[in-house]
């Protein structure tokens, strides 16, 4: 987009102070430059608190603090996958009450579901995160226990069960499943409620 | 402390995520970095209140939580009268790594964007460059936030000087620049 420059001024204008193009039409900008505490603080210098930006870091990573790092990343993907599995596996027998038309208690269902959306979330698996929002998303709207259809339910729990034939990157078959489970609770909500 | 070092004990942290194990895990590793304080909170709402009154130094959020999400959170930090300051670096850790959100935590005034998985080299680069490279605030409008033009060298602020015959034109400074998040 380009607009035009006022013929009017002519010659040198200064923009105002803490101004820049000050005399471009538009909404007014006001620039703001806090002092940089942060800096100050860690070197404990209070004059580099009018450093804006340095140009060479004066921080020297310490390798054997980063690798403790990556160790703890490490062995936390590790655990978050062992509970994902474990959780996913305790909530079979949710699914076989399902199969027989029983609906399954709310409040520790939704603990359990919290607790998987929570380990998948760590863990950055999309497919789970979805499709635990979704089923979240149905068990707290407003929906009396009765109007809940287990079918819902079931083909979240289907889609949980078969997480590992879907691709954590989104292909479109993955998308496909996603957005259907969550236009299934929409629709459900939307005739519930 | 080496004029090499920074001593980042004396900082305190906070981290907002709804899952527990993210909130561990950002802790310990936040920890590991020397920080001297780490507090977490599980949502947007309970870490507002917890900012207001432990005023931490840096902040670093998720984007979706209930019942108030990161961006909500970082639009009521830069924007509350009552709140402590405003300028507090924030960087938002998310999975969610289209533009869309890329853009709307930028308009939200997220000073840096980390996409998960966060490695242990990535997380530190983050929080030294908002120490070293801090970002200019500007208020325009409805927005307060970081200046979300990184660079501005390819834009020009001086005066005209082709002469003033003819229709001149100047480049709108918004789309000349790449977007800083």
């Amino acid at each position: 987009m380009t607009i035009k420059a006022d013929k009017s001024q002519k010659g040198s204008k200064q923009a105002p102070a803490g101004k820049r193009g000050g005399n471009k039409k538009g909404d007014p900008c006001e620039f703001i430059n806090p002092p940089n505490l942060l800096l100050a603080k860690v070197t404990h210098d209070p004059s580099l608190k009018h450093v804006r930006n340095l140009t060479e870091s004066k921080f020297k990573p310490d390798t054997a603090r980063l690798q403790k790092m990556t160790t703890l990343i490490t062995e936390n993907e590790k655990k978050c996958i062992s509970a994902l599995n474990k959780k996913i596996n305790q909530i079979e027998p949710v699914y076989r009450d399902l199969q027989k038309g029983l609906l399954p208690d709310r409040a520790p269902f939704v603990a359990e579901c919290k607790d998987i959306h929570g380990a998948a979330k760590a863990l950055d698996h999309i497919p789970v995160i979805r499709i635990t929002a979704s089923l979240l998303r149905y068990l707290q709207a407003n929906i009396t226990d009765g109007a809940r259809d287990p079918a819902v339910f079931a083909a979240h729990l289907d889609a949980l069960f078969n997480r590992n034939a879907l691709d954590v990157k989104l292909d479109a078959p993955t998308k496909l499943v996603l957005t259907a489970l969550e236009t299934l609770v929409d629709h459900a909500v939307a005739t519930k409620t | 402390m080496s004029s090499t070092d920074y001593d980042l004990s004396v900082l305190t942290a906070m981290f907002v995520d709804d899952s527990p194990y993210m909130r561990k895990l950002i802790h310990d590793l936040l920890i590991l970095m020397g920080l001297g304080k780490v507090i977490t909170a599980a949502d947007g709402e309970a870490a507002l209140k917890l900012y207001k009154e432990q005023v931490p130094d840096l902040l670093i959020t998720d984007a979706s939580m209930k019942p108030m999400d990161g961006y909500e959170l970082v639009r009521r930090i830069r924007m509350d009268a009552d709140n402590p300051n405003p300028f507090v670096p924030i960087i938002m850790l998310s999975g969610h790594v289209e533009m869309a959100n890329i853009e709307k935590a930028r308009d939200q005034g997220v000073t840096e964007y980390l996409a998960k998985p966060v490695s242990a080299q990535s997380l530190m680069t983050r929080v030294i460059s908002v120490i070293e490279r801090p970002r200019q605030f500007v208020k325009v409008g409805p927005y307060f936030g970081p200046d979300r033009r990184r660079h501005t060298d390819d834009v020009f602020f001086g005066d005209d000087k082709r002469g003033s015959d003819g229709d001149q034109t100047v480049q709108n400074a918004d789309d000349a620049d790449t977007w800083a998040i």
